[in-house]
């Protein structure tokens, strides 16, 4: 459900709403004794953008279920109960919250995910400190070995050349 | 996958996404905190939001209700002293009545005056059946216009029922028919002191033109000279009796003692 698709179906909520009420609006009578008109107005390709009230009278408002212009409110009664969106107007709303939330926890897994993946590959390209320091001395060692080794060559070579042979 | 091998960067990673998740749980229960609701957008909990949403529906239909109820409940005793207030007008015309009824040695002069005590007391009840709650006479049904009862005394207001809505499908009436109270068209509390005024400023008993067989003269070949108020025709000349009682037919007995001698006229 994309979000075009949840601002259709509020759209299809406030027409329904418009519709039952004007409808309702038409079965009672004004201050005047006339038969309501349209209380909500909208135009059909944009319902959310137009929606508004079409009378500015309060005396055009239906109120009355009987025709001659008393105060009855028989029609007020009915229009207070009679139209009802506040159903499908949750379910829209809780639609809503579900996918939210199924996205979330599809978003919370794909993360886990993520994190698993990233682990695996430092743990073949990662550097470790430990390690490297270990390493480190291993071939320092072998260094100071090798170091070693030339001097005492050094040290038999120079026996040999300079001590070795001579009359004193 | 068993970890073979830790880095320096998966431990700081690893602490990087603690605090991260940590945070996150901060930032939550700080919201909730400061809003003090634990759903604050649908996402938080969908099935408590939807349960919310009816909540509130139902709780603003309540207030609504009790709104109806305070509305229907001033209605109603405003009406209430409204027939009070009538009552008391209609038994004191009656106590006019009777002095005039009893008095045989009354001049015309007296009753002319005990006439206008009479039309005074009809024009009150009259600016009395007319009291408005925010615009509307109680009496008149839904009509629209001011008054249920024009200055004739004759009803102008539109039958029907003024409703509160005080629960699910629980309606109150909260109006009276003007005319359930005061007596129909023509035959109304109104008009019988209307007939009464007439009579006492003709000086005949039968000053009604309504209901003259409501005063039947002692003898209809030869009326008397003087008018006859009898206490005998009391009991039938007067209008039929009112929730309230007020009409000396309901009561004949306690008229002997009513009878206002201390105010009869000099």
């Amino acid at each position: 459900m994309t979000l075009p698709g949840y601002l259709t179906q509020v759209a299809a909520v406030a027409k329904d709403f418009a519709d039952q009420t004007n409808a309702q609006h038409a079965l009672g009578y004004d201050a005047a004794g006339n038969a309501g008109g349209p209380v909500l107005s909208y135009d059909p390709a944009d319902v959310l953008g137009t929606l508004g009230v079409a009378i500015t009278d309060p005396a055009k408002i239906a109120a009355s279920s009987v025709p001659g212009g008393g105060l009855d409110a028989g029609n007020a009664a009915r229009l207070a109960t009679g139209p009802g969106v506040e159903g499908s107007y949750q379910r829209v709303v809780t639609d809503l919250g579900s996918t939210v939330v199924e996205s979330r926890r599809r978003a919370a897994n794909q993360q886990v995910l993520t994190t698993q993946v990233d682990g695996a590959r430092e743990q073949l390209t990662g550097v470790n400190l430990d390690e490297e320091m270990v390493n480190m001395l291993a071939a320092q060692h072998a260094y100071e070995a090798a170091s070693r080794v030339m001097t005492t060559l050094d040290s038999v070579l120079d026996t040999l050349i300079n001590r070795t042979g001579l009359t004193h | 996958m068993a970890i073979t091998r830790i880095t320096q960067n998966m431990l700081t990673q690893r602490s990087l996404d603690s605090l991260q998740a940590g945070l996150g749980r901060l930032a939550k229960t700080q919201e909730q905190l400061s809003t003090g609701k634990t759903i604050n957008r649908p996402s938080d909990d969908p099935a408590g939001a939807g349960s919310a949403m009816r909540l509130r529906d139902t709780l603003a239909s309540t207030q609504q209700h009790q709104r109806n109820a305070d509305d229907g409940l001033a209605w109603l005793g405003l009406t209430d002293s409204t027939i009070t207030s009538l009552g008391d007008q209609a038994r004191a015309a009656r106590d006019v009545g009777l002095q005039a009824a009893n008095d045989g040695a009354m001049d015309q002069t007296a009753r002319n005056a005990l006439a206008d005590t009479i039309d005074g007391l009809r024009e009150g009840m009259i600016g009395t059946a007319n009291t408005t709650y925010l615009g509307r006479p109680v009496f008149g049904g839904v009509t629209g216009g001011s008054v249920a009862y024009d200055a004739s005394g004759t009803y102008v207001g539109t039958p029907g029922t003024v409703d509160r809505v005080v629960g699910d499908g629980v309606t109150v009436r909260v109006d009276t028919d003007g005319r359930s109270v005061l007596g129909p068209t023509g035959d109304s509390v109104l008009d019988h002191l209307s007939a009464l005024s007439t009579a006492l400023r003709r000086g005949t008993p039968t000053g009604s033109a309504r209901s003259p067989a409501r005063w039947p003269r002692t003898s209809t070949a030869s009326p008397p000279p003087t008018p006859r108020w009898a206490p005998a025709t009391s009991a039938s000349r007067t209008p039929r009796p009112r929730p309230w009682t007020t009409s000396p037919a309901s009561r004949p007995r306690s008229r002997p003692s009513r009878t206002p001698t201390s105010r009869r006229p000099s």
